[in-house]
Order: structure tokens, then sequence, then C-alpha cells
């Protein structure tokens, strides 16, 4: 019987001790944190693509055949039914498709990788050589219209001095028929 | 050792933004003048074929004054 009524063992480890807790690190930041740091959920869908398209049922993803047409009801002679009162709800209007550039904000500095930025002003002096081609090119064609307007002159001249002449022509054929 | 990507700041981009849009404006507006010059052309292109018909009209006319004044038994 030694073991039910013996001394109570001392536990070795000793036992925490509690400590106090300033009652603030419990409570929630009563300043609102910074809009920029809050990823809206709006914003995460419009990053991910989801609710900028208006997504069709299965139809716009895999083609179904026509569905087959149904058997008209056979129309019993039944008293017209009221029409069941519907609220009209205003229908939402499919989301327009934003371009990358509008749904980033404009807002601070960009960054853009080296190769980008080379690229972007390789394109840049491209874009530059085409336009003094094409300025080159609108000489040319200044000139020609020039040349085009002094042909239409010569050919104006001719016209009137072939209708001149044949007036005179014409004059000397009727003169001899009435001599 | 890995490739670390090197960005470039950039930091007036709006202004950019804003210069490529009207960019882009002119561009249409280039397009449509272009549009126009070619509707014009290709009226001229129509007065000139017209012109080139009359002309050859007049040229047959005159062939057969021509012909008919100097060898007049063979339009007898």
């Amino acid at each position: 019987m030694g073991w039910l009524f013996g001394k109570k063992k001392v536990p070795k480890v000793p036992l925490p001790e509690g400590h106090l807790v300033d009652d603030r690190a419990l409570r929630f930041p009563s300043s609102p944190t910074s809009r920029e740091r809050v990823i809206e959920p709006e914003k995460v869908k419009e990053a991910v693509g989801i609710g900028s398209k208006p997504m069709m049922k299965e139809e716009s993803i895999f083609p179904t055949a026509a569905p087959a047409p149904m058997p008209k009801p056979k129309m019993s002679k039944m008293p017209p039914m009221p029409r069941p009162m519907v609220s009209r709800r205003p229908v939402p209007e499919p989301m327009m498709e934003r371009s990358p550039m509008e749904s980033m904000s404009m807002e601070g500095p960009l960054f853009v990788k080296v190769d980008v930025y080379q690229r972007v002003l390789g394109e840049i002096d491209q874009v530059k050589e085409d336009l003094q081609q094409l300025g080159h090119l609108s000489r040319e064609l200044e000139a020609s219209g020039f040349n085009n307007e002094d042909n239409f002159t010569k050919l104006k001249r001719s016209v009137k001095n072939m209708h001149d002449k044949l007036l005179s022509m014409d004059k000397v054929l009727f003169k001899s028929q009435g001599d | 050792m890995e490739r670390m990507p090197v960005f470039v700041k950039i930091d007036e981009y709006e202004e950019v933004l804003s210069l490529l849009k009207t960019v882009r404006g002119k561009l249409d507006d280039a397009k449509g003048t272009l549009a126009k010059i070619h509707e014009l052309k290709n009226e001229e292109d129509h007065h000139l074929e017209m012109w080139q018909n009359s002309l050859e009209e007049v040229e047959k006319k005159v062939d057969f004054i021509d012909h008919s004044l100097n060898e007049p038994e063979r339009y007898q």
C-alpha cells in the first residue's frame, strides 16, 4: 500500500512563469493601413483577367451542335394565366476590355527592363528614319504634282489650239459651201 | 552567378504616354488624309481616262475629215 499514500513527486523541470502582457498589443491598429499596401480583390481580378470579359456559357468554348427542335406542346384550352410579376432589375452591362495601359496606375515612376528600353529606343530611331523618308517622298510628290499641273496646262493649251483651228476650218468649209 | 534583371527608371512616363496618344491621333489623321488622297487620285484617273477617250474620238473624226478632204473618191 505504500504506492498509494507515498510522497508526492516534485517535477524536476520548473513550470513557466506567466508575464504581464501589454493590452495594446492585443488591439487592432487604430489607424487604417495605407491603401497602397492593400491589394483589393478587384485589382487582383483585373490583374489576372477575371471579370474583364463576360464569359458566356460553354458555347463560347466548346462548339455544340444545334439543339434539336423541341416538339410544340399541345395547347389546351385553359384560361390565360396571369403574368408573373417580374421585378425589373437593371441588367449589368458587360465590362469593356481594358488595355493594360489603362489598368495600370499612372502614378510614380516606371521601371522598364534594360533590353525593353533599348528596343524602345531602337524603334524610336526607326520611326524617325521612316518619318524622314516620308518627308523626302512628300517633296518628290510635290514636285511631281507641279509637273502634273504643268502638263495639264500644256494639254489645255493644245486642246484650245485644236479647237481654234477646227473652228477656222469649219468657217472656211462653210464659206466655200455658201459661195 | 545568377544574372539579375536590370531596370531603367522612367520618371515622367505619364508625359510619354500622353505624347504617344497624340502621335497615335496624328497617325489616324494621316491615314484619313491618305485615304482621301487615294480617292481624289482615283477620280483624277477616271477623268484622265475620259480625256483619253475623248481625244481618241476627236482623232478619229479628224482622220475622217482629213481622208475625206484628201481622197474624196474613197468616201463617196
